[in-house]
């Protein structure tokens, strides 16, 4: 969709509804939402929905930033780890890797 | 060969024909529609070879028997494009941004359907070569050296270049009905596709160097029978 | 109007796709000069040492996953491998080295140095000579499952055991046995890599890749467990537990019938077991094991054919004594089958389990068990053996006394008391410490056998010589030879049975068939298409390799198990009248019927044999015990790695200068192919004079 044809209320709409998707555990769709809207947030001359997109704009690229380092946390744990959680870590794989501990 | 040797390889044999696509080629669509199309061309004329090969089962060991006819198909197929893409100017006029230089200058047309044929000649080439040698080893265990790899790139680079050269040439021709550069392109095609035969005894400086040489002569024709000359050339490299 | 555009792209793109697979069938299908051929050299007639786990630690060796790959170095001395760990310059390295050098020492060098990544052991011809022992089981095989103090300073069985068998080594190790192929790779190395040693990693070398990668590390735990996680996307098997069958046949039913596809059991037996083990193994994919186990397996066929012809039905009848030949499988490995058996025993899930209920068989327990005999290695012994025993009780030395007495005067047994050598035995005597059992060997404190468990325990370990005699002229095979040890071992067995089942003394003049130990010998150390095996059965000729004697994974049955489990059938079997044919005849657990020759000597006559022989499931208790408490150390726990291919070849590795140079090419060349074609295409205008405005010629 091309935002340059888009209304305000509709774009703030948009901004809205992505933002409020993200919820379901979805930060990828928060992070779309940052760099979707990042220009009619920042770079647009001002406009009345503007500061509304900015708030979602920001919480949005929180969020993401938030999921981002909670899973690299996490992998980074598991990785290490997971040779010695033994079964714990087993049950929790999908796919064990042939030939290592 | 290597993974090394593999990106080694890979990057002589296409850095140029990649370099020559993004600055020339993929600005305009229907230059990638025309390279796509030549490419396809000059698959069918390997289609047509490679059924004569399994059709005359006697001479299947001789290599040659296949290569000269395989030529022949490509430098059929060649035209059979260029038939085309005349009786197609029309048209692509209609959708071309830059219809006035496509058309205008007969040589940009004659260039991409070149490179077409080059690109999909030089993957062909090098495809089984290099397919058939992922792996830790090099050549050279049992027969050839471990310039193999470099050479065959080196040569598959060689046709690539050639191609493009030979389709300028060729297209020039038979606007022009110049039989002599007709009858150049086939001969120097079949002299160099000789060549390579060559390589089964590992003579390759044998081949490598009068196949650079040819190139460089080629080259230097399609160079001025697109309109290039010492002068120009002078002028464009005095010119700061 | 890029949309307008796609479509064609599309379209051509995929015919292009089309065409380009049908061109590759083409090329592919007729072009017999590949490359790779011209690469790769495949290296045949190898044996990897693969990885087996127990409940706590994994042995054996593993490849890396892609294959490890290292710099060829043929060592022919110690020296060689002392340079090529201390000097060598092109590491990582595969040694090429001869069996004999291949001891703990070597081995821990090599792992230090870290200059090596794989190992090819090789056979050649003056080191088999030299070769005194060459044995990697443990110095006491089976420590942990068998009887504790059995194994000690006076009594170290397995003396020049190097355990190497059971540690975990960190590269493949592969064995050759070819000396064509050894030739090739001692040919490459001479050619480009036994010269100027400073400057070996400049050049390319000739390398060897070994590909033996497995799945399964850890243990046996966190395999099984992994290979039946069912939320696994990729359900990989990662081990299978070791086991085949044991199989066990009675000299006489066990009974009575069948009558209407039904039998009568024949209650309140005493039973006499002659066993033998039925397995060996070796850091290999390649087994070899004539004088353990194959002279007890002998032994114990040859002893089932005696004592059919001389203890008469009546007499086991009267007495409630029968006599039950059993071959255990797995012992090798903390005496699976045994444990199995006793599992079973305990339980009365032998012979059969639910025998009880379904009342096919009688129930089979320890406690009905007189006497357990064990026949154990031979090979090394001309008339002198041992009699090994832990329990005071007056049969066993009862049964030694008669042993004794029938030896006389071919062989001299020896009473060894308090001395048991590893032996299912101690699997029954852990459990049950007064189970009256014995074992005959060769050996007093330490095995006689300096091959055990390896690859050279082979028929010249024995000095087994095959004689092709069919008629009983005793003169043709030599008294000395191991044929007559065994033929003379099994009469006095026999003998002595008779004596223990019908407490007379035994006056016939009936000979153990010593022709029939010479077959058997030759079936499974030379050619398993020998007499007996075409006896038993009418199948397709076999590969003239004896049959491996690796136990195997549980799902797999080895030719080993069936075709003795046959000959035991064939010798213990009844002949039925009147049928000649009875492959209709109904098959229960306790009788089968099969066509069978009537002996070696006539093949061409078919009989219909009642057969008493079964097999039981030789898989540790620990596998189908669902809580079983991996830690106890109770019952073996062994289980092989799964793999995907093992292969060797040899090729040129590249070296790292002219990699360097490839790469830099390949990058000058793109480099300078953007600047120059950005250098045209900027100044076209310049260099290329626009064409003059002629009318172009619109057809030709």
């Amino acid at each position: 969709m091309d935002l340059a044809k888009v209304s305000n209320e509709k774009k703030l709409d948009l901004c809205r509804w992505y933002f409020r998707i993200g919820f379901a555990l979805l930060p990828f769709v928060w992070a779309v939402n940052a760099i979707w809207f990042f220009n009619e947030a920042f770079r647009k001359p001002e406009y009345a929905e503007q500061k509304h997109i900015k708030k979602y704009v920001i919480f949005s690229a929180m969020g993401s930033a938030i999921w981002l380092v909670l899973l690299i946390t996490w992998v980074t744990i598991f990785q290490l780890n997971r040779a010695n959680w033994g079964e714990t870590a087993d049950y929790i794989s999908f796919i064990i890797p042939l030939g290592t501990p | 060969m290597t993974v090394v040797e593999f990106f080694g390889c890979t990057l002589l044999a296409f850095g140029p024909p990649f370099a020559m696509f993004i600055f020339t080629i993929v600005h305009d669509p229907v230059r990638i529609i025309i390279l796509i199309a030549a490419a396809f061309f000059w698959l069918l004329s390997l289609l047509l070879s490679s059924l004569l090969w399994f059709a005359v089962v006697p001479l299947r060991k001789d290599l040659a028997f296949g290569l000269v006819f395989a030529v022949l198909f490509q430098e059929a197929f060649r035209f059979l494009i260029y038939k085309i893409l005349r009786k197609a100017e029309h048209g692509l006029k209609k959708i071309t941004d830059d219809s006035a230089t496509l058309i205008e200058n007969k040589h940009i047309l004659a260039y991409v359907s070149g490179l077409g044929f080059g690109i999909m000649s030089g993957a062909f080439s090098l495809v089984n070569v290099i397919a058939d040698s992922l792996g830790p080893g090099t050549m050279g265990l049992k027969s050839g050296t471990e310039m193999f790899f470099l050479t065959s790139s080196a040569i598959g680079l060689c046709f690539i270049l050639l191609h493009t050269f030979w389709s300028v040439l060729y297209f020039n021709a038979f606007d022009n009905k110049n039989k002599f550069q007709i009858s150049f392109v086939v001969v120097s095609h079949l002299l160099v596709s000789c060549l390579t035969l060559l390589n089964r005894y590992q003579y390759y400086s044998a081949c490598i160097v009068p196949l650079y040489v040819i190139l460089a002569v080629t080259g230097c024709y399609a160079f001025k029978v697109a309109g290039g000359s010492y002068a120009s050339f002078k002028v464009c490299i005095s010119f700061k | 109007m890029t949309d307008v555009l796609m479509k064609p792209i599309m379209t051509i793109m995929g015919i292009f796709i089309i065409h380009f697979f049908i061109m590759l069938q083409l090329i592919g299908g007729g072009n017999g000069e590949r490359t790779k051929d011209q690469m790769y050299e495949k290296i045949d007639g190898s044996s990897a040492c693969y990885r087996r786990l127990n409940a706590t630690h994994q042995i054996g060796c593993s490849s890396n996953r892609g294959g490890s790959t290292g710099t060829i170095h043929v060592c022919d001395s110690k020296r060689d491998l002392n340079f090529l760990l201390v000097n060598g310059t092109a590491f990582p390295y595969i040694p090429v080295l001869p069996v004999k050098y291949f001891n703990v020492e070597n081995l821990e060098r090599m792992i230090e140095s870290k200059k090596v990544s794989g190992l090819v052991l090789h056979l050649n011809n003056e080191t088999l000579k030299s070769l005194d022992y060459f044995t990697h089981d443990y110095q006491c095989p089976n420590p942990y499952s068998s009887l504790t103090d059995t194994c000690n300073e006076v009594s170290t069985w397995n003396p020049y055991g190097t355990g190497l068998l059971y540690r975990d080594i960190p590269f493949p190790i592969f064995y050759i046995d070819s000396y064509e192929e050894v030739l090739k790779m001692r040919n490459c190395f001479e050619k480009f890599n036994n010269f100027s040693y400073e400057s070996q990693s400049d050049r390319s070398l000739c390398s060897l890749e070994l590909k033996s990668f497995m799945y399964a590390t850890t243990n046996t735990p966190t395999c099984r467990r992994r290979s039946n996680i069912i939320t696994n996307l990729n359900p990989v098997k990662f081990c299978d537990p070791l086991g085949d069958s044991n199989i066990w046949a009675s000299l006489y039913p066990l009974a009575d019938g069948p009558r209407r596809n039904e039998t009568k059991p024949l209650k309140d037996y005493k039973y006499i077991i002659i066993s033998a083990r039925l397995d060996a193994t070796s850091m290999f994919d390649k087994t070899s094991g004539a004088n353990s186990p194959v002279t007890g397996i002998v032994t114990l066929l040859t002893v089932a054919k005696y004592l059919k012809e001389i203890l008469p039905i009546e007499i086991v009848r009267e007495k409630k004594t029968n006599i039950l030949f059993i071959l255990f499988n797995g012992e090798t490995y903390d005496y699976i089958g045994s444990q199995r058996m006793l599992f079973d025993m305990l339980k009365g899930y032998f012979p059969l389990k639910g025998a009880a209920e379904d009342n096919i068989l009688p129930v089979i327990r320890p406690e009905n068990v007189s006497l357990f005999i064990e026949v154990s290695q031979l090979g090394n012994s001309k008339d002198r053996l041992f009699v090994h025993h832990l329990t005071k009780g007056n049969e066993v030395l009862g049964f030694y006394e008669k042993l004794v007495e029938y030896g006389k005067p071919l062989l001299k047994f020896d009473n060894v008391s308090d001395s048991l050598p590893p032996a299912s035995l101690h699997t029954f005597m852990k459990k049950i410490p007064t189970f009256p059992g014995l074992l005959i060997a060769d050996h007093k404190h330490s095995y006689s056998n300096h091959f055990y468990n390896s690859i050279f325990d082979n028929s010249t370990n024995i000095g087994f010589q095959y004689y092709d005699v069919l008629e009983n002229d005793d003169i043709s095979i030599p008294t000395d030879s191991i044929q007559q040890l065994i033929a003379n071992l099994s009469e006095t067995i026999g003998k002595s049975v008779f004596e223990e089942v019908s407490q007379t003394k035994y006056n016939g003049v009936e000979r153990a068939d010593v022709i029939l130990a010479n077959e058997l010998l030759y079936c499974y150390l030379e050619d398993p298409n020998c007499r007996v095996h075409r006896a038993i059965q009418r199948g397709n000729k076999l590969p003239k390799i004896p049959f491996s004697l690796y136990v195997g994974v549980d799902h797999v049955t080895n030719f080993m198990t069936s075709f003795t489990s046959l000959t035991l059938g064939w010798l213990t079997g009844v002949v039925e009248k009147g049928d000649v044919n009875c492959t209709n005849k109904p098959r229960n657990y306790a009788f089968k019927f099969y066509n069978m020759s009537k002996s070696i000597v006539d093949l061409n006559t078919t009989l219909c044999y009642k057969i008493t022989m079964n097999t039981t499931e030789a898989v540790s208790p620990a596998f189908i015990m669902p809580d079983y408490n991996w830690t106890s150390g109770e019952f073996s726990t062994w289980s092989e790695s799964t793999w995907s291919e093992i292969n060797v070849r040899m090729f040129l590795k590249p070296s790292a200068a002219h990699e360097k140079m490839s790469i830099a090419i390949g990058c000058i060349s793109v480099i300078f192919s953007f600047i120059l074609v950005y250098f045209v295409k900027s100044r076209s205008h310049i260099l290329f004079t626009p064409p003059l405005p002629t009318e172009a010629p619109t057809d030709c």
